[in-house]
C-alpha cells in the first residue's frame, strides 16, 4: 500500500515537471492585429454600431466598488436593457477576478469570453493590457460622447494611472480624494492650506489627523503620492515617465519623502496612526477620534446617506497644489461576444442623462462638466452645496482642470512608494 | 477454532477444495475495497495532492501558471522570503506563529473550561448554553471581523468599558502585538474547542467519578486524575484544528492587523493580487503547507507515541 502511494506522488511529479512544456505554448503577450477588428467598423457609422448591439442583444460588465457603486452600477445596466432592449447583467465580482478570467480565457483560446466590459483600475489594466487580454481597438475614438472627455490634460483620455492606453480604455468619471474635517471643531483658515503643511499642523495639534494605511485604502496612498510628488521634485518629474527605466533617478532622494512621513508620525492619532482602511478611517472620524483625514468624495457621501456621519460636522477641501485623481473606467475584452454592445454602452454612461446622475448616486464628479454645471444649476444641494464635495467659493473644476495644476496617479510610482513605506515609515 | 491448527486432522481433499476459495474471496474483497475508495482517492489526488504539486512547481519556477514567473527553475521566491534585508517575511512569519499560537492556546482553554464547567455543574440552562457557544460557528469570518472591529476600536464598548471602570486605555484593535486578532480569533473558535470538549466530556465513564469520589477524591483531584489524563488528546486536537485555520486566516488579519508586522497571509494577498508578484504569493503558500504538514506530523507524533504508551 505504502509502495503504490509512493509511486502515484513520484508519478505525479515528475509528470508536474512536463506540465512546463505544454503549458508555455499557451501563455502569450502578443497583441491583436488590426486585422482582427469586426468587419462592422468600417465604414464607421454609429448607427450601424447601434443597430449589430441590438442584434448581439446581450452584454455582460464585471467590476467592482463600494456597495453604493455596485448598487448605481446595478442602476445602469438596468435602465440601459430598458433603454436598447439589450439583455445586460452586471457582476461586481471585482478587478482581480476580471483579469483572472480574461487571462485563463486567453491562455485556453476561448473565443467567446465570459465578460464583455471590464471596469478596473491602472496597474490590473496594463497587466490585461500587456497580456493581450484587452480589445487593442482606440474605442475612446469609436464611441461618439467619449469626445466629452477632456483631452487636456493627457492623463485622463489616453492614460490610466500614467499607462498609456492607445485608446483602449473610456474613463466614466474620476474619483476625488479631498481633506475631511470636523467643521464643528476648526474653521477653514485653521487647517493646512497645502499637502506639506501638514506636518506643522500636526505638530501643533497632535493626535488630530490619520491617513489610512496605504496598503488598506486608496485615500491613504493617493494622498502619499502627492505628497511625494510635492516634496521629491514636483509632478512633472514624474508624469508620463516610463518609471522602470529611470527608477534609479526618480527614486533617488525619496529619504526626503521618508524623513517627512517619520517626522509626522508621532504627531498623528496616538493608538493608530494608519487606520486599516477607508472605512476603519472615517469611522475615527465619526467617532471624534480624529479631525482630519484624507478621504475619498465617496465614501463621505455614502457614510452621510447612511447615517453614519453627521452633515453638520463635515468640512471638504482639497489642499494645494492638489491631490492626485485616478480614472478607473472601462476596456473591452479581446474576446468579448458583444463588442459593439459594449461601445453602445460605453456612450450610454458617458450621456448627459448618466453624467448628471453620478454626483448624487456615487459622490464623484462626472467626467464631462457641462454635465456637472447643469446638474449643479438644478440640483445645488447634490453637487456644488453638496457636504461631500470642496466649497464652491474655493474649488472651481473647469479651472482645476484647464489651467491646473492637475495631477494623476503614476502608478508604477505610486506602488514603488507604497511597498518603501512598509519598510521606511511602518516598521520604523 | 481453526480448521488447520496443529493437531487438525482434517481430510486433504478439503483443504485442497478451500484454499482456491479463500484466495478468491479474499480478492474480491481488495476489488471492493479499492472500488469503495477510488472516489475518495480520486478527490484526494486531484483536489488536494495535484495543487499542492503546481503550487510547488510554480514556487520553483517550472509552471507558469501564472504571468511574470521566472522562466524555469529558480529558487527566486525563497532567497526572497528568507535572505530579503531586513527580513520582512521572516518577521511576519514570526509574528504570525506567535499571534496564531497565543489564540489557539487561549481558544482551546477556554473551550476547555466551559465544558469543563458543564460537566461538573450540570446546570439547567445547559441547553442553551450549549447553543450559544456554538453561536460563533455560524457566523461569516468577515462579519465576525467588522463586528469585532466595532467593538475594540477606541470608541467601542470594550475600550470605553476598560477606560471609565479603571482609567485603563489601551489599543485593543489595528495594534502591532496582535491584540485584535487573538481577541477576535478566540471568539470565533473557542466553540470548536467547546464542542469538541463537550462531546469527550459526555463520553467519559460516569463511574469514574463515582469511584474516585467514593474514594473521598476532590473535585480537583477528580479533574487532575481522571478528566484531565482522558481528555487531554481531545484538547490537544481542538488546538491544532485551531491554530490551523487562525494560521491560514485572512479576513481577520485584514481588520485587525496593523500597518506592521503583518499578517503572512496580508503579504500573500499583497504580493499575488495587488502588485502581480506571483513567485511570492506561491512561495508563501508553500511554507504555508510546510508548517500545516509539520504541526499535523507533531500532532500525530504526540498521538501514536501516546498509543503505544497504552499499548504497553
Amino acid at each position: 500500500m505504502k509502495r503504490w502511494i509512493v509511486s502515484v506522488l513520484v508519478a505525479l511529479t515528475l509528470g508536474g515537471l512536463w506540465l512546463p512544456v505544454f503549458a508555455q505554448e499557451t501563455t502569450t503577450s502578443q497583441y491583436m492585429a488590426p486585422e482582427t477588428w469586426p468587419t462592422w467598423m468600417y465604414p464607421y457609422s454609429w448607427d450601424k454600431i447601434v443597430e449589430i448591439a441590438q442584434q448581439e442583444g446581450e452584454l455582460r460588465i464585471i467590476g467592482f466598488g463600494s456597495p453604493d457603486e455596485k448598487a448605481f452600477y446595478i442602476q445602469l445596466a438596468q435602465m440601459f436593457e430598458d433603454r436598447y432592449g439589450i439583455k445586460t447583467t452586471y457582476d461586481h465580482g471585482g478587478w482581480f477576478t476580471a483579469v483572472q478570467t480574461v487571462k485563463d480565457e486567453k491562455d485556453r483560446g476561448v473565443a467567446k469570453g465570459t465578460y464583455d466590459l471590464l471596469f478596473l483600475w491602472g496597474k490590473p489594466f496594463w497587466d490585461l493590457y500587456t497580456y493581450g487580454g484587452v480589445w487593442d481597438a482606440p474605442i475612446v475614438e469609436m464611441v461618439p460622447n467619449a469626445r466629452k472627455i477632456p483631452v487636456y490634460p493627457p492623463g485622463i483620455k489616453y492614460y490610466h494611472d500614467m499607462y498609456p492606453t492607445y485608446g483602449t480604455f473610456i474613463t466614466p468619471w474620476p474619483w476625488v480624494d479631498v481633506f475631511l474635517y470636523n467643521k464643528a471643531k476648526w474653521t477653514r483658515d485653521q487647517l493646512p492650506d497645502t499637502l506639506e503643511d501638514l506636518l506643522e499642523w500636526a505638530k501643533a495639534n497632535p493626535g488630530e489627523a490619520a491617513y489610512c494605511d496605504p496598503m488598506k485604502g486608496g485615500s491613504g496612498h493617493t494622498y502619499m503620492l502627492g505628497v511625494l510628488y510635492a516634496l521629491t521634485g514636483g509632478y512633472d518629474k514624474y508624469a508620463y515617465k516610463d518609471f522602470e527605466k529611470y527608477k534609479d533617478e526618480l527614486t533617488s532622494n525619496w529619504d526626503v519623502l521618508w524623513d517627512w512621513l517619520n517626522e509626522l508620525e508621532p504627531y498623528l492619532y496616538p493608538h493608530n496612526p494608519y487606520p486599516a482602511g477607508n472605512a476603519a478611517t472615517i469611522k475615527l472620524f465619526e467617532a471624534g477620534e480624529v479631525s482630519l483625514i484624507p478621504m475619498w468624495t465617496t465614501y463621505i457621501r455614502q457614510h452621510i446617506r447612511s447615517g453614519e456621519l453627521d452633515p453638520d460636522i463635515v468640512g471638504v477641501y482639497i489642499p494645494k497644489p492638489t491631490i492626485p485623481v485616478p480614472f478607473d473606467g472601462y476596456c473591452v475584452a479581446f474576446n468579448a461576444a458583444h463588442k459593439a454592445a459594449a461601445l453602445v454602452y460605453l456612450n450610454f454612461v458617458l450621456s448627459e442623462e448618466v453624467q448628471r446622475m453620478v454626483p448624487d448616486a456615487i459622490g464623484t464628479l462626472p467626467i464631462d462638466l457641462e454635465a456637472w454645471y447643469k446638474e449643479a444649476e438644478e440640483h445645488p444641494e447634490t453637487t456644488i452645496d453638496a457636504p461631500w464635495f470642496p466649497l464652491k467659493e474655493e474649488w472651481d473644476y473647469r479651472t482645476w482642470l484647464d489651467k491646473g495644476p492637475f495631477w494623476t496617479r503614476h502608478a508604477g510610482v505610486m506602488f514603488e512608494m507604497m511597498e518603501r513605506w512598509e519598510e521606511e515609515v511602518a516598521r520604523k | 477454532m481453526s480448521c488447520v491448527g496443529a493437531g487438525n486432522t482434517l481430510p486433504p481433499r478439503v483443504i485442497k477444495g478451500t484454499a482456491p476459495m479463500i484466495k478468491l474471496s479474499v480478492r474480491k474483497d481488495l476489488l471492493t475495497d479499492w472500488l469503495l475508495l477510488a472516489p475518495l482517492t480520486l478527490f484526494y489526488v486531484s483536489m488536494v495532492i495535484v495543487p499542492l504539486i503546481l503550487i510547488f512547481l510554480c514556487s520553483l519556477g517550472l509552471l507558469p501558471l501564472t504571468p511574470g514567473l521566472p522562466q524555469g527553475f529558480s529558487l527566486e521566491g525563497y532567497r526572497r522570503f528568507f535572505f530579503t534585508s531586513g527580513a520582512p517575511y521572516l518577521f511576519s512569519f514570526g509574528f504570525t506563529f506567535l499571534v496564531t499560537l497565543v489564540a489557539a492556546l487561549l481558544a482551546t482553554l477556554m473551550g476547555y473550561t466551559m465544558a469543563l464547567f458543564l460537566k461538573l455543574r450540570k446546570p439547567r440552562w445547559s441547553k442553551l448554553f450549549i447553543s450559544m457557544a456554538r453561536f460563533p460557528l455560524f457566523v461569516p469570518y468577515l462579519i465576525a471581523s467588522f463586528m469585532w472591529w466595532t467593538l475594540l476600536y477606541p470608541k467601542g464598548y470594550i475600550p470605553m468599558i476598560l477606560k471609565n471602570a479603571f482609567g485603563f486605555f489601551t489599543p485593543l484593535t489595528n495594534d502591532p502585538y496582535g491584540l485584535g486578532i487573538i481577541i477576535c480569533a478566540i471568539w470565533m473558535k473557542f466553540s470548536v474547542a467547546f464542542s469538541i470538549m463537550h462531546s469527550q466530556f459526555q463520553m467519559l465513564d460516569p463511574d469514574l467519578e463515582a469511584a474516585a469520589r467514593n474514594l473521598g477524591a476532590s473535585t480537583w483531584q477528580v479533574i487532575r486524575k481522571i478528566y484531565f489524563p482522558l481528555t487531554i488528546y481531545g484538547a490537544l486536537s481542538s488546538a491544532a484544528a485551531i491554530f490551523l485555520s487562525v494560521f491560514i486566516a485572512f479576513s481577520i488579519a485584514f481588520v485587525h492587523g496593523a500597518s506592521w508586522p503583518r499578517f503572512l497571509s496580508m503579504l500573500i494577498y499583497r504580493d499575488a493580487v495587488e502588485r502581480g508578484d506571483w513567485i511570492m504569493g506561491y512561495t508563501i503558500s508553500v511554507i504555508y503547507v510546510f508548517v500545516a504538514f509539520f504541526i499535523s506530523f507533531i500532532y500525530m507524533k504526540i498521538l501514536t507515541s501516546h498509543e503505544r504508551r497504552r499499548a504497553r
